[in-house]
């Protein structure tokens, strides 16, 4: 059993009983209609993709199987029988899972604690059983294969690990069905890998898997069937054995999407460097960065988990101290002393994780657009708010942020649309240097064509932009230049014009220039798939 | 504009509670809404609304300050004290500035030290009390203030009492404040996600210290009407257990305290409502102690109310992760040398 079933079998030839019905499925949140009238089946062991543009109602679905929230309409069958989940704890003991975009762990407690936080099993006199709890934590979470002890706190883990706790609590409540909620958004590739392992696994078991995930490519590799969702509603489902990419992106934005865009010329002005780093390390994440910026340029920076990427805008930004290095910005040379001198200095950074780091969740969308820019409406007498207003939602528009009005609260917004406003801050702070860690996680294909589309108008105004992302494709098409990064050092940088798939992946993990490909490597295959 | 004034009570449901109880004390108590009682009222909830206020600029911004009883002690001992020898007017000046003095050291330490609010303000509230114990001698400074400054506590302007007249003008200011200034708006950031306000370029420091000042400030502001309405300065029981009917104040009308959520309006209210409470159980002649418990089940019914919503978000914030897979990848390695 603990052994990873290779076969998967895509065609269900037996039908099976339907474990889940969902019927006509409404929720309104004060007038925003979030879902209106939603079907959904999930048979046992079956792997369903719910997909859909941003905003479309796919958390909100999922919120409602788990019983984190409660529907305005519609009807719920549980294996035939009509139930109402209004906890959680209920959706729980029906063998209902969630893992929730936004992950629920308790990072002071250890693994073993988190695994049975819902869950404290009592053995002899009504004392907790650790000895059996851990046992069976670390059977579970071996077959998952997680490599640390079940005795490490959670804050020292990365986001995957985190996620592999998830799977191991909802194994310890013999779930039927665990959803996923874009749980690939932030893994690198062999993480995402091993969860894919782990889900074939599960299916073999008969468990069902709902998965939401915006790269596509995912679900063709993964899910048996794919339901679409667009505004709320309900818009098809098929099989992924009868479907293609373009069909399923036509099902999902009601058109197919426009003429996949190139950019006309390179922007770059060859002898305008507007920063240039020497040597820079902060330790352990950044071992002498070197680096040139120029004006009207895309520098992507390629990297697995740990390289320093993040490290690297930060230390620019002036959000962490360095040890050491030289950077020259426009001319000045030093280090920024604090996010506000960068700002000033027309800097400006979208933080790698929205919601600790890029939004307010707690204010308007409004305001949290004008954050870094709130300055230019201070007038005489305190902001000018009319202009400031004007000014957010101009941004909100070119940004397309898919919202009900601008005093709605941000953190009501769905995950994309939330990373649309972190980019609309910065849009608005009007730097020319822009730092983008991970622009388009959580975003949906059109979406990210537009997101392009910002860059590359903003390089043709004389802006310059850094952008950090796991997804190489998505460099090689909006860079002019790739800077590969491995355990805090640029070890090679590539122009537009040799641009490598293969010789760039070798970078990443650290294989020095002229090393020839080694088809062997097992890892080099994962990534590149 | 109608819709403004919905938004208004949609954001501030304690002003229906504030005017219900109205409606039952004066059913139960003919005497209560007698208008020298109102009067009385106003002028109580005037007196404690200052320090409630500046407790808002702090809870605002995810603080907390214990210290605000002793600074109005402090300020009612510093006025009475200087006036024997000197003007008012330097007593007043003085006791303002040593309000700002007391809730700088509070920022200071707070922010440059990284001290937790609660230790330190409880530290300062020991420290200033035993100042203001010092200074007096512990007795009470009678007969110093000139007569005419018993009209800043009992005197009217507009047919109002002069400190109702004050607590809404400093009321209005504290809003428009908040609201309509770059600062204000800050102290909101701050509160509702730290990381997110100082990536976005907002100096924490800077705000942090400023919202005690304006606590200390507005605590010795308190000290100065309530020795005014004394007309003596005591450094002992004056301002105790004042903090607590501050927060309060503050929690009842809505404010948050994870920060970065509620109004000035709500702990406007809040303070109204616990004169209000505090005032008709005396005219019922219910014994202090009920009233005591009385106004503790009410604060646990206010948090009680406002935590399904508020509460969550703060619980959400501390279960929040942040994913810096970065460091923790080297740190898992070498720990795995080790
Ligand atoms: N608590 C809330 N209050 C108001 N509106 C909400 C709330 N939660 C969700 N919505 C709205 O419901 C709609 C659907 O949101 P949902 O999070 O389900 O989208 P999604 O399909 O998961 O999008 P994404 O791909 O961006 O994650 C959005 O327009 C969102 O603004
Ligand atoms: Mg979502």
């Amino acid at each position: 059993m603990t052994v990873a079933s290779i076969d998967r079998p895509r065609e269900r030839n037996v039908p099976k009983p339907v474990f889940i019905q969902a019927r006509g499925i409404t929720k309104s949140y004060r007038g925003v209609k979030a879902l209106r009238g939603v079907d959904l089946d999930v048979h046992p062991g079956e792997t369903l993709a719910v997909v859909g543009e941003n905003g479309a109602g796919k958390s909100t679905l999922m919120k409602i199987l788990s019983g984190a929230v409660e529907p305005s309409g519609g009807e719920l069958r549980i294996d035939g029988e009509p139930v109402r989940l209004s906890t959680p704890q209920e959706a729980r003991s029906r063998g209902i899972s969630t893992i929730y975009q936004e992950l629920m762990i308790a990072p002071a407690l250890t693994v073993l604690e988190n695994v049975f936080l819902s869950d404290l099993r009592r053995g002899r006199f009504g004392l907790l059983d650790w000895d059996g709890m851990r046992r069976e934590a670390q059977r579970i979470l071996a077959r998952l294969g997680f490599p640390a002890s079940v005795d490490t706190t959670a804050k020292e883990l990365s986001v995957a690990e985190l996620q592999l706790i998830e799977i191991a609590k909802s194994l310890i409540h013999r779930s039927r069905l665990i959803i996923m909620d874009e749980p690939t958004a932030s893994l690198a590739k062999e993480e995402v890998d091993n969860l894919f392992r782990i889900v074939r696994e599960l299916k073999s078991e008969g468990i069902a898997i709902i998965f939401i995930t915006h790269h596509l490519h995912e679900i063709f590799e993964i899910c048996d069937r794919a339901v679409v969702l667009r505004d709320g509603s309900y818009v098809g489902q098929a099989m992924i054995t009868s479907l293609t990419e373009d069909k399923l992106v036509t099902m999902m934005l009601g058109h197919a999407i426009s003429e996949v865009q190139q950019r006309s010329s390179s922007a770059v002005r060859e002898n305008e460097v507007v920063l240039s780093i020497k040597d820079l390390r902060r330790s352990p994440d950044l071992q002498g960065i070197n680096l040139r910026l120029r004006r009207g340029e895309i520098l992507g920076i390629a990297g697995l988990m740990g390289a320093g990427r993040t490290e690297l805008v930060r230390a620019i930004f002036g959000a962490d101290r360095v040890d050491s290095g030289e950077m020259q910005i426009k001319g000045k040379v030093g280090m920024f002393a604090s996010p506000r001198a960068a700002l000033d200095a027309g800097v400006g950074l979208a933080p790698e994780d929205r919601k600790s780091e890029g939004l307010i969740l707690s204010l308007p969308i409004g305001q949290n657009i004008t954050l870094p820019s709130l300055g230019q409406y201070a007038g005489m007498l305190g902001l000018r708010l009319g202009a400031e207003r004007r000014r957010a939602g101009e941004l909100s528009r070119q940004l397309n942020v898919k919202m009900a009005s601008l005093d709605q609260l941000v953190g009501n917004l769905s995950g994309g649309n939330q990373q649309k406003v972190v980019l609309a801050k910065l849009v608005g702070a009007s730097a020319d240097i822009y730092l983008l860690d991970e622009p388009t996680r959580g975003i949906d294909i059109g979406a990210k064509e537009s997101i392009f589309d910002l860059i590359w108008q903003l390089t043709e105004k004389g802006a310059s932009v850094i952008v950090i992302s796991s997804a190489i494709n998505e460099l090689l098409r909006v860079c002019d230049t790739i800077a590969c990064m491995h355990l805090g050092r640029i070890i090679r940088t590539f122009e537009r014009a040799d641009f490598d798939l293969n010789a760039i992946m070798l970078s990443i993990m650290g294989k020095t220039a002229g090393h020839t490909p080694n088809h062997n490597d097992s890892r080099l295959e994962a990534v590149r798939s | 504009m109608g819709t403004a004034v919905i938004n208004i009570f949609r954001r501030n449901p304690i002003i229906f509670v504030l005017m219900l109880l109205g409606l039952i004390f004066t059913w139960f108590s003919a005497g209560f809404i007698a208008p020298g009682n109102l009067l009385n009222i106003v002028r109580q909830a005037s007196i404690a609304g200052f320090v409630a206020l500046g407790m808002s600029f702090v809870i605002l911004a995810r603080g907390i300050d214990l210290s605000v009883g002793s600074t109005v002690a402090l300020s009612s001992v510093l006025l009475t004290g200087l006036s024997s020898t000197l003007p008012p007017i330097v007593g007043i000046h003085v006791a303002l500035l040593a309000g700002i003095a007391v809730g700088i050291c509070n920022g200071v330490l707070v922010t440059k030290f990284r001290f937790q609010p609660i230790i330190v303000t409880l530290s300062t509230m020991a420290i200033v009390r035993g100042l203001a114990m010092a200074y007096s001698h512990s007795r009470p400074i009678f007969g110093t203030l000139p007569s005419v400054y018993f009209e800043l506590s009992d005197g009217m302007i507009f047919g109002l009492p002069v400190p109702m007249v004050l607590f809404v003008g400093a009321s209005l200011l504290a809003g428009l404040v908040l609201n309509y200034t770059r600062t204000g708006r800050q102290i909101y950031q701050v509160g509702g996600n730290e990381e997110a306000a100082r990536l976005s370029g907002v100096n924490l420091d800077r705000i942090r210290i400023i919202t005690y000042a304006v606590s200390g400030f507005l605590a010795a502001f308190a000290g100065l009407i309530l020795a005014a309405r004394m007309q003596s300065g005591e450094a002992v029981r004056t301002g105790v257990g004042w903090e607590l009917d501050a927060i309060a104040a503050a929690a009842i009308g809505g404010m948050s305290l994870a920060g970065g959520a509620g109004t000035v309006l709500g702990t406007f209210c809040g303070a109204m409502i616990i004169a209000m409470m505090s005032n008709a159980f005396n005219l019922l002649g219910i014994n202090p102690y009920w009233q005591r418990i009385i106004i503790g089940v009410v604060l646990a019914l206010a948090v009680a109310t406002y935590s399904s919503e508020h509460g969550k978000a703060a619980l959400k914030r501390i279960m929040r992760l942040k994913p810096r897979t970065g460091n923790i990848a080297l740190l898992k390695t070498s720990s795995d040398v080790r």
